[in-house]
């Protein structure tokens, strides 16, 4: 699904990535945590081809095909999607009009034929029920005026309707009460299939409850210091970083 | 050569009719103040960001009369032209009886038009108003319409009616490159009345538009007024709306520059009367050989008024803006609340915008609040909606909409904001390209 080798990428000409290397197969749950500012929405924006983040090297190949010598809009329409940490709020640019032309040009992409406004309507109301979105904010601006936790379900929303192969969130969890927790684990969980891989970055173990995950990795530095499996996040809960970095810090460089 | 010396001559041969006195005293005064004033040129200040000199270089004509056929399949596009309006077309400045309505047909309108009264035969109430409310102390275009206008409509809606349909004004100009036309409209709109009309420019090839209307808005009196200037990009357009209002009046105009090469338009509204309200929304587009300059006067002289203006505009390649909008505050306008506000899009990086507010508020217990902006498109707006699989262009065109939406989604007649909508499109489909 998702190879990553080597990555190294930088922003303004700070060293930010340094060396990532990760391989996410179809079907698996992978999560990413690490102390803020190691570089985890980094990553999540250099897999989506955000302009001012330039990778100095290494690849990535995302179902076998070069993604970073795709557009933003190719990786989306080939089934990339990324939660993002900060949802930009756009005035006037109507939610289920941009959806709509989103999902179409993702349809269109995988060969299949437009969806007339009528089925999108029913089709994106349901998916909103899924996320108990009030279908008003349909009609709204996107995110304009969202509180912080409306937002991150407005992003699992877009993720239900455009049925990514690999969904990227990134700290969707951050913000969000007990009940929205559950309601965006369930977005998630309704898209898990054989063939659909997710990228969960979270601080907490928390999500991690509702999201099983296969495989957890710490980034530190621009690197993935250490794998393991779930359990790997519950011993960082109870512990913190402080391990880590202490062996970071002894490391040759 | 002296611009514009032949035409005028040319007039006096003309003012040998049955011409009203009153109006060939008016004519004079035009015509002796456009020779003292002259062509503004750089130097004066509200031309200080717009250079006129193409238009002074060209020995204007009095435009001939065009094929009808070109000028027909100008306006049948429109989508409203088709509508139930009351319609009056006039192609290079003249009435064109087949594509105009009767006017018999409504009630509580009265209409004559210009040439009628040229002729000695027009019943309206143009006496008291014309040349009052469009002073052309500091407008030599204006000075330049009165002495040389042949056409317009000069129109009154009765007290207390509400026009049911909406009037339509179109002015269709086919020029040769020398060709000039002086429209001149009158409106004078009677208490509690309820009025919604439209002007429509539009034409091919190159002439100059000079057009200046007169609004009269008795107590109570509302109307909405959309001014749409889509003229040949070969085209220049000045024009001038001097509007006066009386008390507990309402004045919501709704102005869109999408062609000619070089626009001027000032818009100079005058509140006099307690009350009343005042609207300005404006939406102008420019790319490469366009220079769009709106001059806009709020005059706030009773109190209790309340004025908003919001102008957007959108420029591309090298395209050129100029916004002034003037906003003063008479002493005796306590209670004024007036807000005033511009808004930029530059699509490239060789378009320039010259904005300048201007407030002169003599009043103390007085809102007075201006904003303007210059900017591009949201960068992180442009990326997330990329991430969502639209293409670029697609990602642009729908924030360039959302920006114009302000405006087009106050328009309220749909099929002329689906019509603005399409040109908005069409502008950003030649910028894309
Ligand atoms: N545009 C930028 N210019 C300079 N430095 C940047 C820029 N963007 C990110 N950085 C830096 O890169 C580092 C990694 O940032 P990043 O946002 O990836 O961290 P993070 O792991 O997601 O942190 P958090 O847990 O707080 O979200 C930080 O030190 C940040 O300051
Ligand atoms: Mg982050």
């Amino acid at each position: 699904m998702l190879v990553i080798d080597r990555l190294h990428a930088s922003v303004e000409g700070n060293k930010i990535l340094k060396g990532i290397s990760l391989h996410i197969l179809p079907g698996e749950v992978h999560a990413i945590m690490g102390p803020n500012g190691s570089g985890k929405s980094t990553l999540a924006q250099v897999l989506t081809g955000r302009p001012e983040y330039t990778v100095t090297a290494g690849s990535v190949h995302f179902q076998g095909k070069d993604l970073l010598a795709m557009a933003p809009e190719e990786r989306a329409r080939e089934g990339l999607f990324l939660a993002f940490q900060y949802p930009v709020e756009i005035p006037g640019v109507n939610t289920s009009y941009f959806l709509h032309t989103a999902l179409n040009e993702v349809r269109r992409h995988r060969g299949l034929p437009p969806m007339s406004a009528g089925d999108f309507i029913k089709w994106i109301r349901e998916k909103a029920a899924g996320v108990e979105m009030d279908s008003s904010f349909l009609n709204r601006s996107v995110n304009e005026g969202f509180s912080g936790g409306e937002k991150k379900r407005n992003e699992v929303l877009q993720m239900a309707v455009l049925e990514p192969r690999l969904a990227v969130l990134d700290e969707t969890d951050s913000g969000l009460d007990i009940d929205a927790l559950k309601i965006v684990a369930q977005g998630v969980n309704r898209l898990r299939r054989r063939e659909n891989s997710f990228l969960v970055i979270t601080h907490y173990q928390r999500l991690l409850n509702y999201i099983v995950p296969d495989v957890v990795h710490v980034l530190y530095d621009g690197r993935i210091v250490k794998t393991g499996g779930k359990e790997l996040a519950l011993d960082l809960e109870a512990h913190g970083y402080d391990e880590i970095k202490t062996q970071q810090s002894l490391r040759p460089s | 050569m002296k611009p514009f010396a032949e035409l005028l001559a040319g007039w006096e041969k003309k003012n040998q009719t049955r011409m009203p006195e009153s109006l060939q005293a008016l004519k004079q005064t035009g015509r002796e103040q456009f020779f003292r004033q002259g062509l503004p040129t750089r130097r004066h200040e509200a031309w200080r960001f717009t250079d006129i000199e193409q238009i002074s270089e060209i020995d204007w004509r009095a435009a001939a009369a065009p094929p009808l056929t070109g000028a027909i399949d100008l306006l049948r596009p429109l989508t409203y032209w088709d509508s139930d309006a009351f319609r009056l077309v006039f192609v290079n400045g003249r009435l064109n009886p087949e594509w105009s309505t009767r006017r018999t047909d409504i009630k509580g309108l009265r209409l004559t038009t210009a040439a009628e009264i040229l002729q000695g035969n027009g019943k309206a109430a143009w006496q008291q108003h014309l040349g009052r409310i469009a002073d052309s102390a500091e407008f030599p275009f204006t000075s330049l319409n009165t002495a040389l206008f042949e056409q317009g409509a000069f129109i009154e809606v009765e007290s207390g009616v509400e026009l049911s349909r909406p009037i339509h004004l179109y002015y269709v100009s086919v020029g040769d490159g020398a060709a000039a036309v002086h429209p001149r409209n009158l409106f004078v709109l009677g208490p509690s009345s309820r009025t919604t009309i439209v002007e429509t420019f539009i034409g091919l090839g190159g002439y100059l538009t000079n057009h200046v209307s007169e609004w009269l808005l008795h107590d109570n009196a509302a109307v909405d007024h959309y001014k749409v200037q889509r003229e040949a990009l070969s085209a220049f357009h000045v024009s001038r709306t001097a509007v006066h209002q009386q008390a507990n009046s309402r004045y919501q105009c709704h102005v869109f520059s999408f062609g000619s090469r070089l626009e001027r338009t000032d818009l100079t509204v005058t509140l006099d009367g307690a009350e009343v309200e005042t609207g300005l929304d404006g939406l102008y587009l420019a790319q490469s050989g366009q220079w769009i300059d709106h001059h806009t006067l709020l005059h706030h002289q009773q109190p209790h008024g309340n004025s908003r203006q919001l102008y957007k505009g959108i420029l591309t390649g090298e395209g050129g803006a100029v916004f002034n909008g003037r906003i003063k505050v008479s002493a005796d306008a306590q209670k004024t609340d007036a807000l005033q506000s511009n808004k930029n899009l530059l699509l490239s990086d060789g378009a320039t915008v010259h904005a300048q507010p201007q407030l002169e508020i003599s009043a103390d217990d007085v809102r007075c609040t201006h904003g303007g902006t210059v900017g591009q498109l949201d960068p992180e707006a442009l990326f997330y909606l990329q991430t969502r699989g639209l293409s670029r262009k697609d990602a642009v065109g729908l924030l360039v909409h959302a920006f114009a939406g302000e405006i087009v989604d106050r328009i309220r007649t749909p099929i002329l904001r689906g019509q603005v909508e399409t040109w908005v499109h069409e502008f950003l489909q030649r910028e894309t390209e």
